[in-house]
């Protein structure tokens, strides 16, 4: 492929990478436990991921703006500190969602506080951004992050419980067995065979656009090849 | 003379792959007879779509890993032989195809296709439907009770003789009966004489090799014995216990599926004496009346390891001998 | 101790009991070396044997070793038994079977004359058991040397030693090495041929043949007669030989031993490793052919050194009872050279 294309594509998706191009969940593997545990039905989706959107924003911007000052050993202890109390907000913001969504999510709430967007990405990348970027960077990845949670808890609340946001659904098929983590796991699994599927179909389009097949010569009547 | 080069040695053996799997088709097509005899026409529609269901899906995955379709394959169609003769006879199409579909799909395409799986197909399929429809699989129908297919009727379903088992009282079948298949059970496991006959065939023919399913079966009925459910005489109690549930049919047709289960013949002894450890612990301890299905899973994780260590005792047995 | 390996179909026959043709060249009837001819056989000491065998160039067919280096670098005292080679273990070849009981002078006397050169006084013929169609009976003995059926499925060649475990050790002689070295004593004729099996479906008048080293495949194809255009020939037995394209520029050699040329219209279908261990079963050094050929075939070349493929002795079998019809022992071979090529820390492969 061309250089040029490709340096210009990376140019202008540095922002929005993480959502697509390496989704943070199917491509860099960044909090799994919450796809493939917590994501039995759609109430529980919204509910991650906008407590995921609070927990992280701040903690990114807190991260950006001190994370440099902090030493090393003590970079991360902060943030899961900052994070804890932030998951105790996020508890009164997604309690207006469904009344017993706390049973449903069980531990799954508590453990934002140690997610691992925030301290992959918190320890390695942020503390070279500045403010504006690390903001954008913690919606994006939220974003990223809630594309997956919810398509993966669409198919597994549609085929294994029959309903959508609660509501029953007239569905031929009913397998109970789709509420189970195992069946969470397969899913994320084909999921990111099918990320990774995508992309290669994006890079032959393009790599096939420059350098279009070449025809054979016509060889002289009479011989065989 | 146009002549074709070809790789040394240009002899080979006359069976191949199709044959070998042609001889568990004959032998499960046995089974079905035994199943149509019973339970009426049920049984074949089961089998029916079964085969139906992962054949294509078979053809299907196939095509879209990019390979080419392999149209003499059998595999496909012994596992979709195997699943409806786990099951109760008479239940409905949607267990039958979700079986059929994740056993295929999940258990064996995504892994490779055919030899690179790690789990036996037939019995991810049924782990995944029991786990789906816990009640409904382990209620069987009574023998001769003629069943139509496609509506759905209440029948009588009652527990089979491993539901007795599991709660320590004493199952009230005849002997006889049990050995001919005349009890309420999963639709191909019932038929003990049947089952006993076509393990001799197998290993005769050579599909399997004897190891593996003598020591399954030996090693329950040595649990069985030493360890009774049952205040009977022990030998009454190995009798119930190997003709209750699937432990026969697992131990003759799931364990012994060459892709899963080690390859030399001293591994094959060493997995098959856990395997039956297994099976009967969780038989006794585990969730539903008979899950021994499980414990043939949680070997198959195993098999890979057994094997690499089996190489190290043989590469050690080579230099000893060698330096002898 | 159960033996490993498989019982192969050996169709031996017609070609067995047949007798002894010769297909030979102009260049090759009569050609002599230098030197007075020996009056009295008896009176050779072991050294002379060892120069007559020398001039005379005579190679032993089963391991293309020349005869006198054999015969010289054999220690002292650490052989009690000569035993003359007949055994074909593979099928269709009977092109040393045959000799020994067409011309069973020539035979026994080169057997005698090693066992003067090597000191030792028990000699043997060395012929396969399991030979099971067969129209004519193997005797017990020739000219009074007993004949010893070596029992075993194939490969057997290298298990010979298990059934002499009376004696400390052997050495095995070729017989067709055998008898040029009595022509070579006799008349000191330089050993220009050697004895092969024409067989197949293919062919007219399947027999055993003394050719001139030299000749191309389809001068021999052409004598014995084609019924059938083939769509294989083989130099070599079926199990460890090699598929000729070109027969007019294929020539024999000393170790060449069959010719066979084939008629089968087999389609071909490419299928894939089927996971059944029928190769472990078989194999008769004990290795695991499956996942040797695993490695191979996804170059995961760095696991190879605990399969130990230099171990295979290229029988074959593993890809015979292939259900699959894989190319299993061309990976071994393969692997082979890759490890012993690592082990000599050789880095070009």
């Amino acid at each position: 492929m061309k250089l040029k294309r490709v340096r210009r594509y990376r140019y202008a998706t540095r922002y929005i990478r993480p959502i697509l191009g390496n989704n943070v969940v199917l491509s860099a593997g960044l909090a799994l436990p919450f796809v493939i545990g917590a994501s039995t039905s759609m109430n529980n989706a919204l509910a991650l991921t906008i407590a995921i959107g609070i927990v992280n924003i701040p903690t990114m911007i807190f991260a950006s703006l001190l994370g440099k000052k902090i030493p090393q050993w003590l970079r991360l202890p902060c943030y899961v500190l900052l994070a804890s109390a932030l998951v105790v907000v996020s508890r009164f913001a997604v309690s207006w969602i469904a009344p017993n969504i706390f049973d449903s999510l069980g531990i799954y709430l508590t453990l934002l506080a140690v997610n691992t967007i925030l301290l992959v990405r918190g320890k390695q990348v942020i503390p070279q951004y500045n403010f504006y970027r690390a903001a954008l960077d913690g919606v994006v990845t939220t974003v990223s992050f809630g594309i997956v949670m919810f398509v993966v808890s669409l198919c597994r609340e549609l085929v294994g419980n029959n309903t959508l946001w609660g509501d029953a659904i007239n569905f031929p098929i009913k397998l109970p067995g789709a509420l189970l983590p195992a069946f969470g796991f397969i899913l994320v699994g084909l999921l990111a065979a099918w990320a990774k599927f995508f992309r290669r179909l994006v890079i032959r389009y393009n790599l096939r656009k420059d350098n279009p097949p070449r025809t054979a010569a016509k060889l002289p009547e009479g011989e065989v090849e | 003379m146009k002549l074709k080069a070809s790789y040394a040695p240009h002899i080979r053996y006359s069976e191949n792959a199709q044959t070998l799997m042609d001889d568990t088709v004959i032998v499960l097509a046995v089974l079905y007879v035994m199943a149509f005899f019973y339970y009426g026409v049920v049984a074949l529609h089961a089998g029916l779509v079964s085969i139906l269901t992962c054949y294509l899906a078979d053809c299907i995955c196939t095509k879209l890993r990019g390979q080419k379709i392999n149209f003499r394959d059998h595999s496909a169609i012994v596992t979709g032989m195997i699943l409806p003769l786990l099951m109760p006879a008479g239940i409905h199409m949607v267990a039958i195809i979700s079986a059929g579909l994740f056993a295929i799909v999940i258990a064996k395409q995504v892994f490779g296709g055919v030899g690179q799986n790690i789990f036996n197909p037939a019995a991810a399929g049924f782990a995944f439907t029991a786990l789906c429809f816990p009640g409904q699989m382990f209620s069987y129908p009574m023998p001769f009770d003629r069943l139509p297919i496609l509506t759905e009727t209440a029948s009588k379903l009652v527990r089979g003789p491993a539901y007795a088992l599991k709660f320590g009282s004493i199952p009230t079948n005849d002997l006889v009966d049990m050995l001919l298949g005349n009890f309420a059970g999963p639709m191909g496991a019932t038929n003990i004489l049947v089952i006993l006959a076509c393990l001799l065939f197998l290993i005769f023919r050579k599909t399997v090799r004897w190891q593996l399913p003598v020591s399954f079966l030996g090693t329950a009925a040595l649990y069985a014995f030493f360890f009774p459910r049952i205040s009977l005489s022990p030998l009454q109690s190995v009798a119930y216990e190997l003709m209750s549930g699937m432990v026969l049919f697992v131990g003759v047709f799931v364990i012994t599926d060459p892709v899963t289960s080690p390859k030399r013949d001293s591994s094959k002894l060493l997995y098959g004496i856990v395997a039956g450890l297994m099976a009967m612990l969780f038989r006794q301890y585990g969730g539903f009346e008979d899950s021994s299905i499980f414990a043939v899973l949680l070997m198959n994780a195993f098999a890979p390891l057994i094997d690499l260590i089996s190489e190290y005792i043989h590469k050690a047995v080579r230099k000893g001998g060698r330096a002898v | 101790m159960i033996s490993k390996g498989i019982i192969l179909e050996q169709y031996k026959e017609p070609a067995l009991s047949r007798d002894l043709r010769q297909f030979t060249n102009a260049a090759t009837v009569d050609s002599t070396f230098n030197g007075p001819l020996v009056e009295d056989v008896q009176s050779l000491t072991g050294e002379d044997i060892i120069e007559i065998a020398r001039k005379a160039e005579i190679v032993d067919e089963r391991d293309g070793v020349l005869l006198y280096e054999k015969l010289r670098t054999v220690k002292k005292g650490s052989i009690t038994a000569v035993v003359a080679d007949a055994i074909d273990d593979e099928p269709y070849i009977s092109s040393q079977l045959n000799p020994l009981l067409q011309l069973k002078e020539d035979a026994i006397g080169g057997l005698k004359l090693a066992a003067k050169v090597l000191g030792v006084s028990s000699t043997y013929v060395a012929v396969y058991k399991n030979l099971i169609d067969l129209e004519m009976k193997i005797p017990t003995s020739v000219l009074n040397v007993p004949v010893k059926r070596i029992r075993g499925k194939y490969p057997v060649e290298f298990r010979i030693a298990e059934s002499f475990n009376k004696e400390k050790g052997v050495l095995l002689i070729g017989v067709c090495a055998l008898i040029h070295l009595c022509r070579a004593v006799r008349e000191n004729r330089i050993a220009t041929t050697c004895f092969i099996t024409v067989a197949g479906n293919c062919v007219g008048n399947p027999a055993n043949i003394e050719v001139s080293i030299g000749m191309t495949v389809t001068q021999i194809l052409e004598h014995c007669g084609l019924i059938d255009d083939p769509t294989r020939v083989l130099v070599g037995g079926p199990m460890t030989g090699i598929a000729v394209k070109n027969t007019d520029q294929t020539i024999i050699t000393t170790t060449t031993r069959a010719i066979l040329a084939y008629k089968d219209d087999e389609k071909e279908f490419h299928y894939s490793c089927v996971g059944c261990g029928k190769c472990v079963q078989v194999c008769p050094e004990m290795l695991t052919p499956y996942m040797i050929y695993h490695l191979t075939e996804k170059k995961q070349m760095f696991r190879l050194s605990l399969y130990d493929p230099q171990q295979c002795i290229g029988c074959g079998t593993c890809s015979y009872v292939c259900p699959s019809r894989l190319d299993v022992s061309g990976a071994v071979k393969r692997a082979k050279q890759y490890v012993r090529a690592e082990r000599q820390g050789g880095a070009d492969r």
